[in-house]
């Protein structure tokens, strides 16, 4: 009985407080989800397949959809391997990596663009020889992807990096004595029991690579992808001109989660 | 390997050179920067073998395990498997199998994959494979659980998969690393006596590492005692609790009475000699004489080198008595009929034990027995093993084990006991053994 009044006189004493926390809360809720309703409601008001359409929108789809996949697929073969160096390891340096791994998502994108172009542009002595070769490393698709991988890889690293530190190392260390080389180790028992951050790290990289602008528009203002066609319809057009594209682009992100979410059995992005 | 069960003889077969040890540890030494893991730790363990090795946590007990299985590379030293040289050849080399503290079967395979976990890396074709994991699981008595997820077992249950793991691939050596730490009590004992049975069927050379001495008694063939990432003992567990060399392991081992006192003499008197029956007789036994307070005794000891001495005695050696009452009647729950039958007379039994007046300060009803704790009239007790220092002006204690004594708080009694049940020890200066490092009640 005391038990149950106790429980009620605590539960009053909260209330207040959880209020004062689902007001805020809400506010930012709503912060969200109003310019989202009424963009789809804008969506709703325009000329949205007609847009969709035009072989400019088109070739940026295209674009975008060839260059964010193997910006992701660039920064998962080589950034997995780097987290697990970074769960597992200590070596001289150390630091230094890891800062280097977090600096493309401190510098601002165009800063990072700024970065890229230092080294690739057409008159550095690497791009110039790109160019020259046939492979310009600027103002192509492969500008595009270099741009993406700077800006995006860091979320696989980052992620994946914290799934194999929740890795019981003893685990690896089970395997190990059970016969299993270092590799064999990696592939059996690390990477599987790490895939769940592996995959959200890969989605936030897909995410992040498509919605790519500052870097790219940079290094490589053409050819156009989605975000780069977005800047130039909105200043020729204004905002009702890039409804439909930003939509899509939202659709193929969705998208892209919903089917991960559902494939990888991984919960949450956030939670994972 | 094969599945005949082991005879029980080979607990006390003496093992000398002529067998190669299956785990040989040299002189290893181990350090974390500047911190001493380990410090010249030497062991054998012979084929077959089921060694416990105890110490207190921290004494460096993961540190050569890791060594061992290979995880970890020593800073000097060697390891040596079946008289090979294995110090830098990496785990999966070894042939050494390992079950950890906390459970390490992989949550992503089912626990017959567990099990075959081992088998895929030898390479043994599919048919032998589902046999060995079908055995092993039989051996653990968990074949039914064999399509479950190890989330779904037990902690037990997670054990014996565990154990069946590390057993299929038929290691040269078996490491378990506080195997038990995470269980229950009852669950606890279950498990080492499957623990025995297993290793006694299987007669894989085991390496059982505990902090726990009654887990490590219970299942060890021998014991190595460690301490600060040292070898503090080595020996059969009932050699050492019985006559522990140092005051460091028979404080371990159980419970212990320390009682300070002092040489007053090495050479024993006839008498004495022939009290303490036949083992003395042979006159290859040393004999020290010792005074506790105003009484004085034999103990068949080597003479420590200080004259100022720590006895210890174990709580079940301890007779008490009402005070007034004939020592060997009343209270007593030891006959003592047995040491007058040796022909010592009564003169002689009174030299060879030692009797001290006191008062019942509290008795606790442990169930099987009663633990009596006595302040002693004279005599100083250093400890009765627990961790925390006495206060110096607190009465002196001694506590006894009886199983039938009526005594309550405040009755006057006489504690004695014998100098065969006691070791002597150098008594330590102030300060020099204040890491005593874990007594018997953790």
């Amino acid at each position: 009985m005391s038990l149950a009044s106790e429980t009620i006189r605590r539960r009053g004493s909260w209330a207040p407080a959880r209020l004062v926390a689902g007001l805020l809360g809400g506010l930012l809720v709503a912060g969200f989800a109003l310019p989202f309703a009424a963009f789809l409601w804008r969506a709703g008001s325009v000329a949205l397949w007609e847009t969709l359409a035009e072989p400019a929108t088109q070739t940026a789809i295209r674009n975008s959809l060839l260059t964010a996949p193997v910006a992701t697929g660039i920064s998962t073969a080589l950034g997995v391997p780097l987290a697990y160096v970074l769960a597992r390891a200590s070596f001289v340096g150390k630091r230094v990596v890891e800062a280097l791994v977090i600096l493309p998502l401190v510098v601002p994108p165009v800063v990072g663009g700024a970065l890229l172009l230092s080294v690739v542009g057409r008159f550095t002595p690497i791009g110039a020889a790109a160019a020259s070769a046939g492979v310009p490393l600027t103002d192509s698709l492969l500008g595009v992807i270099l741009a993406q991988t700077f800006v995006a890889a860091p979320f696989v690293v980052i992620t994946a990096r914290a799934g194999f530190t929740a890795v019981d190392e003893r685990l690896e260390q089970a395997s190990r004595s059970l016969g299993h080389g270092p590799i064999a180790t990696f592939t059996n028992v690390s990477l599987p029991l790490a895939r769940g951050a592996i995959v959200a790290g890969i989605v936030l990289t897909f995410a992040r690579a498509t919605g790519e602008f500052g870097a790219t528009m940079m290094v490589a203002y053409n050819p156009r992808t989605m975000p780069t066609q977005l800047w130039v319809a909105f200043i020729s057009g204004g905002i009702d001109a890039i409804v439909p594209l930003a939509a899509a682009l939202l659709a193929i992100t969705l998208a892209v989660l919903a089917l991960v979410r559902r494939v990888a059995r991984v919960p949450t992005v956030v939670d994972a | 390997m094969t599945g005949v069960e082991r005879t029980h003889e080979r607990t006390v077969v003496d093992r000398d050179g002529d067998e190669t040890p299956a785990l040989e540890v040299d002189e290893l030494s181990h350090r974390y920067g500047r911190t001493r893991a380990l410090a010249d730790v030497s062991i054998a363990v012979a084929p077959g073998e089921l060694i416990a090795l105890l110490g207190p946590s921290g004494c460096g007990k993961t540190t050569l395990v890791q060594a061992i299985a290979g995880h970890l590379h020593p800073t000097a030293g060697q390891v040596a498997l079946h008289g090979t040289t294995v110090t830098a050849v990496p785990p999966e080399s070894r042939g050494v199998g390992v079950v950890f503290q906390q459970s390490t079967l992989y949550p992503h395979m089912t626990v017959a994959e567990n099990v075959a976990y081992g088998l895929t890396a030898q390479g043994v074709p599919d048919e032998t494979r589902a046999a060995r994991v079908r055995r092993y699981l039989e051996l653990v008595e968990l074949a039914h659980l064999r399509a479950a997820s190890p989330d779904a077992l037990s902690g037990g249950q997670a054990r014996r998969v565990e154990l069946a793991r590390a057993l299929a691939p038929e290691p040269d050596v078996l490491v378990l690393d506080e195997p038990l730490s995470a269980l229950d009590r009852r669950l606890r004992v279950r498990l080492r006596d499957e623990i025995t049975r297993i290793q006694r069927t299987t007669g894989v050379t085991t390496l059982f590492v505990t902090h726990d001495q009654a887990d490590a008694m219970a299942v060890a063939d021998r014991l190595v005692v460690m301490r600060d990432g040292t070898v503090a003992a080595t020996g059969t567990p009932r050699a050492l609790y019985e006559s522990p060399p140092n005051r460091f392991t028979a404080r371990f081992l159980g419970r212990s009475n320390e009682l300070a006192g002092r040489v007053v003499g090495d050479d024993v008197d006839g008498s004495a000699d022939h009290a303490l029956g036949s083992t003395a007789r042979d006159g290859e036994l040393d004999m020290v004489r010792v005074a506790i307070g105003e009484a004085a005794f034999v103990v068949p000891d080597t003479p420590p080198e200080a004259d100022q001495v720590l006895v210890h005695v174990r709580p079940e050696a301890v007779r008490v008595a009402a005070a007034g009452a004939d020592d060997d009647h009343g209270t007593s729950d030891r006959d003592g009929s047995d040491r007058d039958a040796e022909g010592g007379g009564p003169n002689a039994d009174r030299d060879t034990t030692v009797s001290l007046g006191g008062t019942v300060a509290r008795v606790a009803d442990a169930g099987s027995r009663y633990d009596v704790h006595v302040s002693l009239d004279s005599a100083i007790a250093i400890d009765e093993g627990t961790e925390t220092p006495r206060a110096a002006d607190s009465p002196p204690t001694v506590t006894a084990e009886c199983t039938r004594c009526r005594l309550a708080t405040g009755d006057r009694v006489q504690v004695a006991f014998d100098g065969r049940d006691v070791s002597v020890f150098p008594r330590p200066t102030e300060c020099a053994d204040s890491g005593g490092a874990g007594g018997p009640g953790r």
